[in-house]
């Protein structure tokens, strides 16, 4: 059992959600409520990794963060090491791949809210910040909810991304799905059962924890 | 200070709302918006709060700019109106308490605490505030809409048929309040609604408003009684009749089993509708037998029900008819269901709509 690998899959998708969710909670404020000329545009911009091929996503990730990019170049400059095929980078291409998966069920959660509530709170002085982060958001917890587990669970599985930005340097880019790959490839089947169950009972865990909360009686959302 | 509006808002479908009137702001007063339902009374209310854009015209409280063409509309938070809607549109996820104080963020601590408990025991909500919104009763719900839109000290309160979710116990007993607690608190108020009786009861100014425009400005009675309004507006008692007479000026209908003398609004129709405002019904005892007098009718007290300030008297006079009277002539009356009175219906209370064959 490849336990470096699963811890190194847990402690990249808990720091990629932490770094995700902020980021998805000011970004699905416009795409639930805007109205602006840009929205359909980032729209697409958001969903994109959704049905991009991961090699192709991957790839532009290795472009934009890579030693000749400014990202690359000012990350290297400021550290001294390189982003691509460091657990850093991997961190900024799981925020990127996953957001979807954030911000789908949190926007459309967002959606729910009953537009009255939001125009009773401006009427009592909230202003664009105070609807959304006093009523708006609360209102809609199980999208938000939903989001997190939904975007952690993905980013403990990806791995065409992270192949692509990572690599297989065991403790830094060795993720469980890319160790199962490896394992497989050098026909050690035991090896990848072992690490694939203990996959599947995670996806099952979190499945059926989405299941439970949604369940879960709160009449108001 | 005054609030001065003078605005337009069209809509794919419905009329164009055009509204222009002037309001005094810092005593009490409440102004009745009225007039049949679609006719865009809320769309007026709403623009007043910065809930909808109008298309065109002005907005002005004071020196405050709330709507001009070319500037950005100044935002309902800084317009410092409270809305109260026709569904309560509590926040679910909070306490009734927290419902009332969440116009005051910002205020001090104490003050704000303050402020809660004096709305609460105001607006009686003691028993209820530190429940959640969600497990109070529909007309506590509409309290406590209230109370939160009174509880930032709004120079304005705009009421959208804040009583038409309710059912009538629990709409009347809040009317009865309202006028009472706006006066206390020296907050004016506009109102809309399509109840000709509760404009009576509350208003004491009326802005009657028909396909999109306010078509008439005044006392509620005065804007009722004239009589074309009334008509648009659908006030009354509304009873098919058949003309059996014309002369001078007046017609004899007979309605159900009685025969009522009327104003002729003219024409040579055979059918019409008659609308008998339950303001032009008076009740009186009295010996029973002699009828000679016009339109009075010996009638039997069906039901007494309260309306704000007023008494809605159901009767059954060979016909179904309403009296709107107050509660002094009732207790000096001493009326109440199953007893025989006679009702005198003033001819002028009486709006013939003649139906074109």
């Amino acid at each position: 059992m490849d336990w470096e690998a699963i811890r190194l899959s847990l402690r990249l998708a808990a720091s990629s959600v932490c770094l995700l969710a902020p980021l998805g909670i000011l970004l699905a404020w416009p795409l639930a409520y805007g109205c602006f000329r840009g929205r359909v545009f980032l729209e697409a911009v958001t969903s994109i990794p959704l049905v991009l091929p991961p090699t192709v996503l991957g790839f532009y990730l290795i472009v934009a963060l890579g030693p000749l990019s400014p990202v690359g170049a000012a990350w290297e400059s400021l550290t001294g090491s390189r982003l691509v095929f460091s657990f850093q980078g991997l961190l900024l291409a799981q925020v990127v791949t996953n957001m979807p998966f954030f911000l789908q069920p949190l926007v459309a959660s967002l959606g729910g809210v009953d537009r009255k509530l939001l125009e009773v709170a401006s009427t009592l002085g909230s202003g664009r910040g105070g609807v959304y982060f006093r009523v708006a958001l609360p209102l809609a917890w199980r999208g938000l909810v939903s989001g997190l587990i939904l975007s952690f669970a993905h980013a403990i599985g990806e791995f065409g991304v992270v192949l692509m930005v990572g690599g297989n340097l065991p403790g830094k880019t060795r993720t469980a799905s890319i160790a199962i790959f490896d394992q497989v490839q050098s026909f050690d089947m035991a090896g990848a059962n072992r690490t694939a169950l203990v996959l599947l009972g995670f996806a099952f865990a979190v499945l059926a924890a989405t299941a439970w909360l949604r369940a879960r009686e709160r009449p108001w959302a | 200070m005054g609030l001065k509006a003078r605005f337009t808002k069209r809509f794919a479908s419905g009329p164009v709302i055009e509204a222009e009137f002037e309001l005094e702001l810092g005593s009490f007063g409440l102004t009745v918006l009225f007039g049949p339902s679609g006719c865009g009374k809320t769309t007026v209310l709403r623009c007043l709060a910065g809930l909808e854009r109008p298309d065109g015209g002005w907005i002005q409280a004071g020196e405050e700019l709330w709507f001009h063409p070319g500037r950005s509309p100044m935002p309902s938070a800084r317009r410092g109106i409270g809305y109260v809607f026709q569904e309560s549109a509590l926040f679910p996820h909070l306490s009734v308490a927290g419902n009332i104080a969440f116009g005051l963020q910002g205020w001090p601590r104490a003050e704000r605490r303050a402020r809660v408990a004096e709305l609460v025991q105001l607006m009686g909500l003691e028993e209820i505030a530190e429940r959640r919104a969600l497990e109070v009763s529909g007309g506590q719900k509409q309290r406590v809409a209230l109370a939160r839109a009174l509880a930032p000290r709004p120079r304005l309160v705009l009421l959208d048929e804040p009583f038409a979710s309710l059912d009538r116990a629990a709409a009347d007993l809040l009317r009865h309040n309202l006028r009472q607690i706006l006066q206390t608190l020296g907050v004016p108020a506009i109102l809309v609604t399509h109840d000709p009786q509760e404009a009576l009861a509350l208003g004491d100014r009326m802005l009657l408003m028909a396909e999109g425009r306010i078509i008439r400005d005044g006392a509620p009675a005065e804007v009722l009684s004239a009589s074309g309004d009334a008509a648009q507006a659908g006030i009354g008692e509304v009873l098919r009749a058949r003309v059996v007479e014309r002369k001078e000026g007046m017609l004899v209908l007979e309605v159900g089993s009685v025969l009522l003398f009327a104003p002729d609004p003219g024409g040579a129709f055979r059918e019409a509708y008659a609308c008998i405002r339950g303001e032009g019904v008076s009740l009186e005892q009295g010996p029973h037998g002699h009828m000679s007098q016009r339109n009075r009718l010996a009638a039997t007290i069906l039901q007494i029900e309260p309306l704000g300030a007023l008494r809605r008297v159901r009767l059954d006079a060979g016909m179904p008819l309403e009296a709107v009277i107050t509660t002094w002539a009732c207790e000096d009356l001493e009326l109440a269901p199953g007893q025989q009175v006679h009702v005198l219906i003033k001819a002028s209370a009486i709006q013939v709509i003649p139906i074109e064959a």
